[in-house]
């Protein structure tokens, strides 16, 4: 009876699945082929229905009926009409546009959209946007292969999705194996998530395959699951990621788990220009620029050298000037890395049509249940302004109550009190404002890492922390990503951007990776004041997640 | 159940009527007889048990039907039970009812505005407890089933969700009465559930006008207000009586009675079998039923309510064009229903009782099968401005979800009362007192249970509620005029009489009434089982007497027995019936004339007539006048049935004639 079913079908296509009941694996295996998981805390998971996780169901051979039919087997209650009806009009408009190599060999520059609705044909001939970048040909259209990814985007944000089976570009072969076992003794063994992502975004090999997104959490081993990629495909590869520390960590990540050689891997970054087989890039070159109204010199990486794959780490912070050079790249197989794909701008749409889908998304409660990311303790300890302030507060515009709570001193009291009371820890603390991280290092005789510490200087305040040597590494923002620090197991936020859900799931992230000790997440939030509410909505995303807060309120002795 | 008494029964019926039923049941009656005891022994006759197993096992479907009406609508009208009962020929309805009364089922009284008006007889009450008095027996056997389960959205889920977002107050119309487009805009995206079926604002109206005749709403300024004290009556209301007031205030419209709403609203909720479907036709009628026949519900009205109830998912459309219960699910997709994330985000399932702290505390996110909601500050501090007390918040929290509250949200919500409570706003009297007096009452400190605050020397802010306690005082220390309070004179008693008066709130219009007894409710359905007449011929020919019975005795009780009125082979006596000529035949003139004279002389006789039209063949019920002779034969005049037109037939025209008693009276 359907009593005892464990779904509940909405009509804004979010679907709730009950995490305890007996056929929730069952049910959730069906429902991930054609729903995204949205959130995960412990008792139910949400996920959704929408325009683009049913267009990749279709691409996956789910057509409307199949779909309604494992609705209503697993659905508790009657499925809104509204819900079959618009996913029956979603789905109907796959397969109505495909891109295809074009025919005509003189313009092999081109190529060919079909359209098989004269309709929709007529619509697109109208277009505004789209009218100076295809070129009606009867029903059809032709499009300048540069332009494959903007049209595909502008099409999906019509309403139009595009089977694009114009072949991708090969690239140039590069030989790269993973290795039985790392160059520092370890036995290298991908686990079995990891290896499910690369099989989700490698599929079959078919076109169509070859591009999109795999989420999960940090500290899960993404760059692994980059490198099986790698593996996989033979191609040469250009990385792309957020700072030179990331460079430095990926060419040491694929030294130790790859046959690949020194050699074979270059560095582009603001100190050397190297290009190679297999190429470790940040963003922050690629758009740099003279000024404002210049082209951006190093675009030409991306489209002079023959890469077989583009890795976009960190893709969730890809910035504009990269989508748009993305777009041109739409023949080049592209893997987009993330373990929080939330943009507080809502471009994640543009991660999924430019970058590719999410092919993979695993709940980060699911990969701590089975160890293979440390359990954490998330606190949120409040602390009250001390009496001066309270009057400035009070009296302040909103952005500098803002200010004023963030930087709170009293923080620091709080800070140097949690450092001696967890004198087995490796601690990170981070901070939005320098000049509050200044007096925090320098309470704590601890190292700073900002943004204008020399990458030199970061590297050897990160191994001496990998050492042992330092326990304590007080560091702004450039720590929200990518940075490696295995042995970190505690975490102190003094203050943060907002109310940032990235952020601070990327905080959290920095002392996820297993190790013998379970982790602590420590927010330091100022007391009755704006900051209160930030906190409430960073912690948002990990409590989807299945975390949980507890919220202690320190009194100043 | 109103049933008549034997007495009542027996006792009125003309002396032919009468000896013809004893003669009946008992045999010959010998004279001199003494008339109680013939009733006594008919009496005996109809308490035993064969004798009611046969009657019981005689009722057919359309006996059942009208019986079941009849009890239901004690003292209705014939022409009010012919309304009921659609499906049959007028001449088969009279027919019917007539052998209901012959069988001593039914009994008829004379009304002389209303006509013949119907009751049970004890006979006919008894067959209530065999399941052949019951609901179903109008709603018709089942005509399929409603597999598909559904979820009544106008549930308890659903008015926590409004009650939370009309906690927030938005101006919704505009003083024409439309829709403002913003708030229109924003009911969309947190009402997702009104917004679901095609006909998209047949839900939202049908919502606001449940929580209108529901009245725990108002309207006022363009803003649906609610009203805090029907809620809370509501919230304690038991879950199955909310759920018959919403059918009611669902159906209450324009050309329905609060009562007759109340009534069909209790009754469906109890009677409609959930997961079977009926014909639409059996459900109009009990409709009818419910609703009281005194003032007949048109079929439009019928309509709007069969539609309103399957806009509220009350009812669907089942299998073979049939309508029907759905089975609800509303029992929770979890064990609990409700779940509470760490960072405040709940979402609230079906099953989830009305629970108005979690409404006020909550900002609704949107209500669906499942509602969401979020905590936040602001709100819950709006909250406890209008009263919420955070304890059964938290107890209800914790009993719904199962588990314990998340400590961060037990320190949040700590943290968000501290921040209301630092900060108050009382009404106080504002008394100044100086000179002599003033160091009285420093002194004294007469005043200080009475007073808020004591600000400064000869300042005190004074309870206003304790008012008579501090004229005392202040009169007793020797002050004797006590001043009026200035500025808020008026205004103030004001407030203290709606205090006082809110002690007792009058039930709204629908829930006074609804919950008056329904003398339908108390039915459970068997299916009938009926045996032919017929079949008990063999039965009957192994009787003896039935040997002595003459030719024509013998065709007297065939006839009775087909209209089922020999129960036991005892009947079978000679002598015990006279001979009942029904039929005349088309060449036997003079038959047709006995027979119309017959029944122009009986008392509420019809007559059927056959004749050969141009058409074909015709039947035509008449209540026979005269009968005049002409130079052609003679003409039968009387009223035909049912559209009561004087009409004249020439006797040798008729081919076929039948009478048809109407009643024993």
């Amino acid at each position: 009876m359907n009593q005892d079913k464990p779904l509940i079908v909405q009509s804004d296509g979010s679907l709730l699945l009950d995490v305890h009941h007996s056929s929730f694996e069952e049910a959730r295996g069906e429902i991930s082929a054609y729903a995204e998981l949205e959130k995960s805390p412990e008792h139910l998971h949400t996920y959704r229905l929408s325009s683009l996780s049913l267009w990749n169901a279709a691409s996956a051979g789910w057509s409307g009926g199949r779909i309604s039919t494992s609705l209503r087997r697993w659905s508790r209650y009657e499925i809104p009409e509204s819900i079959l009806t618009w996913t029956n009009d979603i789905l109907s408009r796959w397969g109505k546009l495909k891109l295809i190599q074009n025919p005509a060999p003189e313009r092999s520059d081109m190529l060919l959209l079909e359209v098989s609705d004269p309709h929709i044909s007529e619509e697109l001939r109208n277009h505004k946007s789209l009218s100076t970048k295809i070129i009606p040909q009867g029903n059809n259209f032709i499009l300048h292969l540069l332009n494959r990814g903007t049209v595909k985007a502008a099409l999906i944000r019509l309403g139009f999705p595009v089977i694009d089976t114009a072949p991708l570009k090969d690239g140039e072969a590069l030989s790269i194996e993973l290795r039985k076992v790392c160059r520092n003794g370890c036995a290298l063994a991908i686990r079995g998530y990891q290896r499910s992502a690369v099989q989700a975004f490698l599929g079959t090999g078919e076109p169509g395959t070859g591009f999109g997104t795999v989420v999960m959490p940090c500290g899960s081993g993404k760059t692994v699951v980059g490198m099986a990629i790698m593996a996989g495909l033979g191609r040469r590869t250009l990385i792309l990621t957020t700072n030179t520390v990331a460079v430095h960590q990926w060419r040491d990540e694929l030294l130790d788990k790859t046959d690949l050689e020194e050699d074979s891997i270059a560095e582009y970054t603001g100190s050397r220009k190297q290009i190679g087989s297999v190429t470790i890039a940040t963003y922050q070159i690629l758009t740099w620029r003279k000024d404002k109204n210049s082209p951006y010199p190093h675009f030409d990486l991306f489209r002079n050298h023959p890469w077989g794959l583009i890795i976009y780490d960190e893709v969730h912070l890809l910035p504009a000037p990269v989508f748009r050079v993305t777009a041109e790249l739409q023949s080049v197989r592209r893997l987009g890395l993330t373990a929080t794909l939330i943009r507080e701008d809502g471009g994640e749409s543009d991660v999924f049509s430019l970058v590719g889908p999410k092919r993979y998304d695993v709940p980060w409660k699911e990969l701590e249940a089975s160890g293979w990311i440390a359990e954490a303790q998330c606190r949120e300890i409040r602390v009250a302004l001390p009496d001066n302030l309270r009057l400035p507060y009070a009296m302040a515009d909103k952005r500098r109550k803002i200010r004023i709570a963030a930087e709170n001193p009293r923080k620091i009291d709080i800070a140097m009190q949690l450092v001696k009371n967890h004198p087995e820890d490796y601690i990170l603390i981070i901070g939005q404002y320098i000049s509050q991280l200044e007096d925090m290092a320098k309470r704590l005789g601890a190292p700073l890492i900002t943004g204008k510490t020399p990458n030199a200087r970061r590297e050897a305040i990160y191994t001496r922390f990998r050492k042992g040597e330092d326990r304590i590494i007080v560091v702004s923002k450039v720590a929200n990503f990518a940075i490696d620090l295995p042995d970190a197991s505690m975490a102190i936020q003094l203050s943060g951007a907002f109310g940032s859900r990235q952020e601070e799931a990327q905080r959290l992230g920095r002392i996820l990776r297993p190790k013998q000790r379970n982790s602590l997440f420590c927010s330091l939030v100022s007391r009755g004041t704006a900051e209160e509410d930030f906190a409430l909505n960073r912690q948002r995303f990990l409590t989807e997640q299945g975390y949980r807060y507890t919220i202690d309120l320190w009194e100043n002795e | 159940m109103t049933i008549k008494s034997w007495q009542e029964v027996l006792s009125p019926l003309p002396n032919t009527a009468f000896f013809n039923i004893a003669r009946h049941y008992l045999g010959p009656i010998a004279t001199p007889f003494h008339k109680p005891d013939i009733i006594a022994r008919l009496i005996a006759f109809f308490e035993r048990s064969d004798v009611l197993q046969r009657i019981r096992e005689f009722v057919d479907k359309t006996d059942a039907k009208i019986l079941t009406c009849t009890a239901f609508c004690p003292g209705i009208p014939e022409a009010k039970l012919k309304c009921l009962m659609e499906d049959l020929q007028h001449i088969a309805f009279q027919e019917a009812l007539a052998n209901l009364e012959e069988r001593l089922l039914i009994t008829a009284k004379i009304d002389r505005s209303k006509g013949r008006c119907y009751y049970l007889t004890p006979l006919g009450g008894h067959l209530q407890e065999y399941g052949l008095i019951a609901p179903e027996v109008i709603l018709g056997e089942s005509t399929g089933e409603i597999k598909t389960p559904s979820h009544q959205w106008f549930n308890d889920n659903f008015l926590n969700a409004a009650l939370s977002f009309l906690f927030e107050s938005h101006s919704l119309f505009r003083a024409d009465g439309a829709w403002r487009k913003k708030p229109y805009k924003m009911l969309k995206e947190r009402f997702p559930i009104l917004f679901e079926e095609k006909g998209e604002d047949e839900r939202l109206n049908l919502a606001g006008r449940i929580l209108l005749n529901l009245e725990l709403v108002r309207i006022e300024d363009g803003k649906l207000v609610f009203r805090p004290e029907t809620w809370r009556s509501f919230e304690a209301l038991e879950p199955e009586r909310r759920q018959q007031l919403i059918i009611t205030a669902a159906i209450l419209r324009k050309g329905i009675t609060p009562l007759q709403a109340a009534n069909i609203g209790v009754a469906l909720e109890k009677i409609l079998p959930p997961g079977r479907a009926f014909n639409p036709g059996g459900l109009n009628t009990l409709i009818r039923i419910v609703s009281g026949m005194s003032r007949p519900m048109s079929p439009r009205i019928i309509k709007h309510i069969i539609i309103s109830l399957i806009q509220l998912n009350f009812l669907t459309c089942g299998e073979n064009g049939g309508l029907g219960r759905p089975c609800l699910s509303q029992t929770s997709l979890r064990p609990n229903p409700l779940t509470l994330t760490p960072s405040g985000d709940i979402v609230s399932y079906p099953g989830l009782p009305l629970f108005s702290s979690l409404a006020f505390a909550a900002e609704l996110v949107n209500c669906q099968i499942a509602s969401s909601y979020r905590l936040n500050k602001t709100r819950f501090i709006a909250a406890l401005d209008v009263g919420m007390k955070t304890e059964p918040l938290i107890k209800g929290m914790e009993h719904h979800t199962g588990c314990a509250l998340p400590a961060s949200i037990a320190t949040l919500l700590s943290e968000w009362e501290n921040e209301f409570r630092a900060v108050s706003l009382q009404l106080a009297v504002v008394l100044q007192v100086k000179d002599r007096h003033r160091a009285v009452l420093e002194q004294t400190q007469a005043l200080k249970n009475l007073s808020l605050a004591h600000p400064a020397e000869g300042i005190w802010l004074l309870d206003y509620r304790k008012q008579e306690e501090w004229q005392q005082i202040l009169s007793e220390i020797g002050i004797i005029h006590i001043p009026r309070i200035q500025g808020l004179g008026p205004p103030l008693e004001a407030v203290f009489a709606e205090e006082k008066k809110s002690g007792r709130i009058p039930l709204p219009s629908v829930w006074a009434v609804c919950g008056e007894e329904q003398n339908l409710l108390n039915y459970t359905s068997k299916h009938p089982h009926f045996i032919q007449p017929e079949a008990l011929l063999a039965e009957y020919a192994q009787s003896p007497a039935i040997k002595q019975l003459s030719e024509s005795e013998i065709s007297v009780f065939q006839e009775r027995l087909r209209r089922r009125l020999i129960l036991i082979p005892e009947q079978i006596k000679p002598g015990a019936w006279r001979q009942e000529i029904i039929t005349a035949r088309g060449l036997n003139y003079q038959a047709k004339f006995n027979l119309a004279e017959a029944a122009i002389s009986g008392r509420h006789e019809r007559l059927e007539l056959t004749i050969a039209a141009e058409t074909g063949v015709e039947t035509i019920l008449l209540i026979p006048q005269s009968l005049e002779k002409t130079d052609t034969g003679h003409i039968l005049t009387g009223v035909t049935l049912p559209d009561e037109e004087l009409s004249r037939y020439p006797l040798r025209k008729i081919s076929l004639l039948k009478r048809v008693k109407m009643s024993l009276l």
